[in-house]
């Protein structure tokens, strides 16, 4: 929307281990008509594997489910956290969990924002722009 | 324990009420005594007052009778005219001596000397000169008129007969010494007017009277008994009368002879004479008795209280002053004579008395001792109660002193720690207290002694062939005065309670994890349930507006993540039934052959195996009681992972190893293998460390085999290292157990 030509594409790590809300999401931020360049990581492992990674673009933010084989969104996040060229990555945690737990949790751990998994189509379309908007215009990413 | 105090409550009271009797007696007897005493006293006065005035009376007959006759003699017209003659002649004794007068006179008396008496007599002239006599002694101042001058005045004034009390005759009375004149025998008189026919007087003839014949006998008569004595005294305490107790006199020198007329005064010695007491005091120089004091002032009188007399020996006594005779008269009796029958009853009452207590005394203590015997075959019986019931008392009862030593432990003490007598009096708390417990029960054993607390305490003691878990109790005994006597306690044997108290924490872990992993369960199972709705919806929704757009393709895209989820879904709800058989379905325990039971999984999984070219390696296997139908689960589980998560041809071996109580099958495969931070992870429900892209699966199928091999008692075992395979090893104990 309020993308310059001048400036480079906003990217988006989408870490989650289930294709069918991968693909929700891509179109979520399609039907919002935000021009996000969206990668994609299974689990944990290989979203931390994609950040240290010099060659991969650097996302705006991350957008992470916690439920994942191997490495979960809680372990990852305490990585990111932990690891001085990650840490100030913005984390946006996306679940299906709504227990106080679990959110206090994430916040211990550093996470900037809770967001529960919408149900339904219509719902995701009226909290994945917001989070969008938020996250590419309003935060100043780190360079 | 009631018994022998009530048994002593009722011999208090028979004694108390003992003792009061003896005391009411006692004032009774002794009221008794006293009245008797009175009476007794009342009685003895009786009989010396009557005694004294009979004697009284008797001798103031005869000397009535003796004065009549000589006042009648002395009217005598006869005698008149002879005396008329006499008192011509001059008073002179060798005239008169030498008259025809006096002879004649002399005559008269020797022809009357049948009625007269020849003891003497005297012709008195009215100046008291003697002019005629039986002796020669005339012509000279008459001695009665110096002892007697009022009696013979008296006579002369009065013209009557008087008596005249014993003297010394022709011996002036001044020079009178008690027991000096041995020679001059006592004598006494009678004197009467002489009468001439015109009845004027004209002499006084007296008439001599042997004391000895009249007098002391009518007194000898009033001797009572034994002792008593009643003799007539002078006005001046001299004894008239003979004494009853005249050899005694003589033989302490009182007297010279035994006449003892006019001898003595009745004077107290002090002491008895009779049984050799000597005066020190010579015997004027004594105080008159009782009675001859009161009788010096003419007093009459008695004393019931007893007093000493002549001889010194306690008497009774009553007297009176006759006038007409001018003596005094007393009647004596010992008191010891007179109260030897009250004594005697006295002592004869007493005695019964003492007697009555003596039996009382006795009777009282039999009864004492007869309950003092009963009491003690009482607590005899209750000390063989009590040690029977502490030798078979089912618990262990044990007794130290205060200082701490073992004195005993009871048969089932003993049975309990399966040591002898003597070893746990020495040993137990010393060589048997489990080195782990030692420390705790030292603390409570100080704390007990030092606060004089009660004592409790579960610990082990060590024996020879096994441990055993103890509840000891123990409590300060206190004696009657208050210190500790000992230490009493009991040991109870709870090792079985311990046991199954540690079962129970093993069963409460359990259940609590049991618990838990419910709680998981139904939150992951619920959690992975939802999801694949989720999508379902999401994607209808999405269904609904690419159709209505005509999108084509995504509406085939759209139709397949539907389709996904709902397998999911479905495979999902069949691993849950499959968890729920795994861990609610009873199990059929039967022996069965594992080699069929891996021949039967191999055929269940045989498209898998197929498909994957996988190769089945299986050794011989045991026979087990287990569940078949569990245990085809188990190892078709364990294969189709095997052959899942493998990159390469799929190999499995299958084996067994036999241990002491269990076989132990190993089935190993040469898959991706796990890594050791995952292998505690993948027993867990619904846990999955593969996405569904690479490795399709629930998450549940190790859940189900380790819930399986719990349900058989045994265990699952994980060895594997990345990239190196796996080997799932199961153990299943050989016995049976439920």
């Amino acid at each position: 929307m309020s993308n310059g030509p001048n400036k480079r594409r906003a990217a988006v790590l989408l870490v989650e281990d289930d294709a069918a809300h991968r693909n929700l999401v891509q179109r979520a931020f399609e039907d919002a008509r935000l021009l996000i360049d969206i990668h994609f990581a299974e689990n944990g492992e290989e979203a931390l594997n994609f950040l240290r990674d010099i060659h991969s673009p650097k996302p705006n933010f991350i957008l992470m489910d916690v439920n994942m084989p191997r490495m979960n969104g809680i372990e990852c996040l305490r990585e990111i956290r932990k690891d001085p060229k990650l840490r100030l990555f913005p984390v946006v945690i996306l679940t299906t969990s709504s227990d106080e737990r679990d959110v206090m949790e994430a916040y211990g751990f550093g996470v900037n924002a809770y967001v529960c998994k919408p149900v339904g189509f219509k719902e995701f379309m009226t909290v994945i722009p917001k989070i969008g908007e938020f996250w590419l215009e309003l935060v100043t990413n780190p360079s | 324990m009631m018994g022998i105090r009530g048994t002593h409550r009722l011999i208090v009271v028979i004694l108390v009420s003992a003792l009061l009797s003896i005391g009411c007696v006692s004032i009774i007897v002794v009221a008794a005594l006293e009245f008797g005493h009175r009476h007794f006293q009342v009685g003895v006065e009786d009989s010396l007052t009557t005694v004294l005035r009979a004697t009284n009376e008797t001798l103031n007959l005869w000397a009535r009778q003796k004065k009549e006759y000589l006042q009648l003699f002395g009217t005598n017209q006869d005698l008149a005219d002879l005396v008329q003659a006499l008192l011509l002649v001059a008073p002179e004794p060798e005239t008169l001596l030498a008259s025809e007068e006096l002879k004649q006179v002399r005559d008269y008396f020797q022809l009357h000397e049948d009625a007269f008496g020849s003891e003497g007599f005297f012709i008195i002239s009215p100046d008291f000169i003697s002019i005629g006599s039986k002796r020669d002694n005339v012509g000279t101042r008459n001695f009665i008129a110096d002892a007697y001058p009022d009696l013979l005045a008296s006579v002369v004034n009065r013209r009557e007969g008087v008596f005249i009390p014993p003297i010394y005759s022709d011996v002036p009375l001044a020079d009178i010494q008690v027991g000096s004149l041995k020679n001059h025998p006592p004598t006494m008189f009678f004197a009467a007017p002489v009468l001439d026919e015109k009845k004027r007087l004209i002499a006084i003839v007296t008439q001599r009277v042997k004391p000895q014949f009249l007098f002391s006998k009518s007194l000898k008569v009033g001797w009572m008994g034994e002792t008593g004595e009643t003799y007539a005294l002078d006005e001046r305490g001299r004894l008239l009368s003979e004494s009853r107790y005249a050899k005694t006199l003589q033989k302490v020198g009182l007297i010279s002879t035994l006449d003892s007329l006019l001898a003595i005064e009745i004077r107290d010695p002090g002491g008895d004479l009779r049984s050799g007491y000597r005066p020190l005091v010579e015997h004027l120089q004594q105080p008159l008795t009782r009675m001859a004091l009161a009788l010096t002032h003419r007093q009459s009188g008695s004393d019931l209280q007893g007093y000493r007399n002549y001889l010194g020996i306690p008497v009774f006594g009553a007297w009176l002053w006759n006038r007409e005779l001018n003596v005094g008269l007393a009647a004596e009796i010992q008191v010891e004579e007179v109260s030897r029958p009250y004594h005697l009853l006295r002592a004869v009452i007493i005695g019964l008395v003492v007697v009555a207590f003596v039996a009382a005394a006795l009777t009282a203590g039999w009864i004492w001792h007869s309950s003092r015997a009963a009491d003690r075959e009482l607590t005899a019986r209750l000390r063989r109660k009590f040690i029977s019931l502490t030798e078979h008392t089912p618990v262990g009862i044990f007794w130290h002193e205060s200082n701490g030593n073992m004195l005993y432990l009871n048969p089932a003490g003993c049975a309990l720690c399966g040591i002898e007598q003597s070893e746990a009096v020495e040993n137990l708390w010393q060589k048997h207290l489990h080195p782990e417990d030692r420390e705790l029960v030292s603390q409570r054993w100080q704390a007990f002694i030092d606060q004089k607390d009660s004592f409790a305490s579960e610990h082990r003691f060590v024996l020879p062939d096994r441990v055993v878990w103890v509840y000891a109790q123990a409590v300060q005994e206190i004696d009657a005065s208050g210190r500790v006597a000992g230490l009493v306690g009991t040991l109870t044997d709870i090792t079985e309670l311990k046991q199954n108290e540690s079962k129970l924490v093993d069963l409460l872990r359990m259940l609590s994890q049991s618990n838990a992993s419910l709680r998981e369960f139904a939150y992951v199972s619920s959690h992975d349930l939802a999801a694949p709705v989720r999508t379902i919806l999401s994607y209808i929704e999405l269904l609904q507006e690419d159709y209505a757009k005509g999108k084509t393709l995504r509406i085939e895209e759209d139709i397949k993540y539907i389709h996904e989820a709902a397998i999911r879904m479905q495979r999902l709800i069949d691993s849950l039934l499959d968890f729920s058989r795994a861990t609610n379905k009873e199990l059929k325990l039967v022996p069965v052959s594992l080699n069929e039971v891996v021949n039967e999984a191999v055929a269940n999984l045989a498209s898998n195996i197929e498909e994957r070219s996988a190769q089945i390696f299986c050794d011989p296997l045991p026979i087990l009681q287990v569940d078949r139908s569990q245990l085809v689960r188990v190892f078709q589980n364990l294969i189709s992972n095997a052959v899942k998560y493998c990159l390469s041809r799929p190999e499995i071996r299958i084996s067994a190893r036999e241990e002491r109580e269990s076989w132990l099958i190993d089935v190993q495969d040469n898959g991706i293998g796990i890594e050791e931070k995952y292998q505690e992870m993948i027993f867990k429900p619904f846990q999955r460390l593969h996405s569904d892209d690479g490795f399709a699966g629930t998450g549940i199928g190790l859940s189900v085999v380790q819930k399986v091999i719990e349900r058989h008692h045994g265990e699952i075992l994980l060895s594997s290292a990345l990239g190196r395979g796996s080997t799932f090893t199961i153990s299943i104990p050989k016995g049976v157990r439920r």
